[in-house]
């Protein structure tokens, strides 16, 4: 117990005693502190260096990457080819078609040849438009240019050939017809369509098959996407296309299966 | 400024956080504050007080270098302290190579016990003094810091035993000396 009671005794008097440093201590610690941050500032702009080019590093690869990635996404170069071959079938069926509508039109026109004897009246057809949707559903337009701007129309339905077309494809298709309809209506009551009609046609054809697309009643869901889709102005102008496209096609089959028969 | 000093001390943590930042008032305040304290601990060790000075200097160019590292559990005193004993063995060490005695000093008085002689701190520091390092720094260790043989071993590098051993022996020389200066006391009164 000696020895303890000993260095407790000394470890008091010891821990009690403080000496004072020299005067120029601090202002060498102060020096040395001085001297210490300059390097050390070297060593962070050292570490900002290899952090930069890391960062850099991430940057080209990321760049690289995303645009192999692109190249992946590209592929879509495959899917136009799909749509091209899609667009190829869906002529071959109309080729198929062709001969089927020219004859249909052939029998329309004997019957309205007969209709024309019946009432006792000279038939001159002048122009005869068949349009032919994927659906094979064929609305043919007649202008008889004896009878002034009266027309006759006449819709065929076909028995629908085996399509690939989806639901979306088939909503969009029957939004031609009925706009299509809607212009025939207006030539059978008026002698011009004008520009702006169709066009207003158009846009509220447009309208409702965006409608369509972005709330399905079934399932209760509005589509977000499209409904961002609606803003933009290219379904819009692809909708338009394809009106006038059909309408044009139509019109040539006619115009070439009269030609024939006349000849 | 003594003024100064108790209002920041009151606000020790403040005075670290900005010495972290090399606030240089800021680290000259905690200088000043614990300086005194800490030039005794490092005599302990060492006799030189120039040396003892030095090392001293390192010990708070490594407190203010690594005061981030300071985690706020313990006592900063404590740990400026750690950091001041070891400065002065690795001062020890730069110097010399430290001696662990392994044979006993010559005991040339018998006495079995302390005396309860007050004695002065200038005499204590001479008993130490006089202690062969490797007594001292393991007499200072455990005795003063209150270092176990584990820790003690590990700073000095040796085996715990040896610790142990340094330790006996230390106790045996001062108990020695003591009670040769109670003597020569007894003389000179």
């Amino acid at each position: 117990m000696a020895p303890i009671k000993f260095e407790e005794d000394i470890r008091e008097r010891l821990e009690k005693r403080e000496l004072q440093p020299s005067a120029d201590v601090w202002q060498k610690l102060s020096n040395r502190l001085d001297a210490e941050p300059k390097r050390k500032r070297n060593i962070s702009y050292w570490r900002l260096g290899i952090a930069a080019s890391f960062a850099g590093l991430i940057m080209v690869s990321s760049i690289l990457f995303l645009k192999s990635s692109d190249t992946n996404i590209n592929t879509p170069a495959l899917v136009e080819e799909e749509t091209v071959k899609t667009v190829e079938e869906t002529e071959l069926i109309n080729t198929v078609t062709e001969e089927e509508s020219i004859q249909k039109s052939q029998i329309v026109l004997e019957e309205l040849e007969k209709e024309g004897k019946n009432q006792k009246k000279e038939f001159t057809p002048v122009n005869v438009v068949v349009v032919e949707t994927k659906n094979d559903q064929l609305l043919v337009m007649e202008e008889n240019a004896t009878e002034d701007t009266t027309t006759k129309v006449l819709a065929f339905k076909e028995t629908a050939i085996a399509s690939t077309v989806d639901s979306i494809q088939t909503i969009e298709q029957k939004m031609v017809d009925e706009v299509v309809a809607e212009i025939q209506k207006l030539q059978e009551e008026k002698s011009t369509v004008t520009d702006a009609e169709i066009d207003a046609l158009l846009h509220q054809a447009q309208k409702e098959l965006t409608s369509k697309h972005l709330y399905d009643a079934s399932t209760k869901i509005v589509d977000a996407e499209l409904l961002l889709l609606q803003v933009e102005t290219d379904l819009d102008q692809s909708f338009r296309d394809r009106v006038f496209e059909v309408l044009n096609s139509g019109y040539k089959k006619v115009r070439t299966a009269v030609a024939e028969r006349n000849n | 400024m003594l003024l100064k000093v108790i209002q920041l001390h009151k606000n020790e943590k403040e005075l670290i956080r900005r010495a972290i930042k090399q606030d240089r008032e800021a680290q000259h305040v905690l200088f000043e504050l614990h300086s005194p304290k800490m030039l005794s601990v490092c005599r302990y060790y060492i006799k030189d007080i120039h040396q003892a000075e030095e090392a001293m200097l390192n010990g708070f160019f490594k407190v203010f270098k690594y005061l981030e590292k300071f985690k706020a559990q313990g006592s900063f005193e404590g740990w400026i302290r750690r950091i001041m004993v070891r400065e002065s063995i690795s001062l020890l060490r730069g110097k010399k190579r430290i001696e662990f005695p392994s044979e006993d000093i010559s005991i040339h008085e018998k006495g079995s016990a302390y005396s309860n002689t007050e004695l002065e701190v200038e005499d204590i520091q001479r008993l130490i003094d006089n202690l062969p390092e490797g007594y001292r720094m393991v007499f200072v260790m455990y005795a003063i810091e209150g270092y176990k043989h584990s820790e003690i071993a590990e700073l000095l590098k040796i085996s715990e035993s040896t610790s142990k051993s340094q330790l006996f022996k230390a106790r045996k020389v001062l108990q020695q000396k003591v009670n040769h200066l109670n003597k020569t006391g007894d003389g000179t009164n």
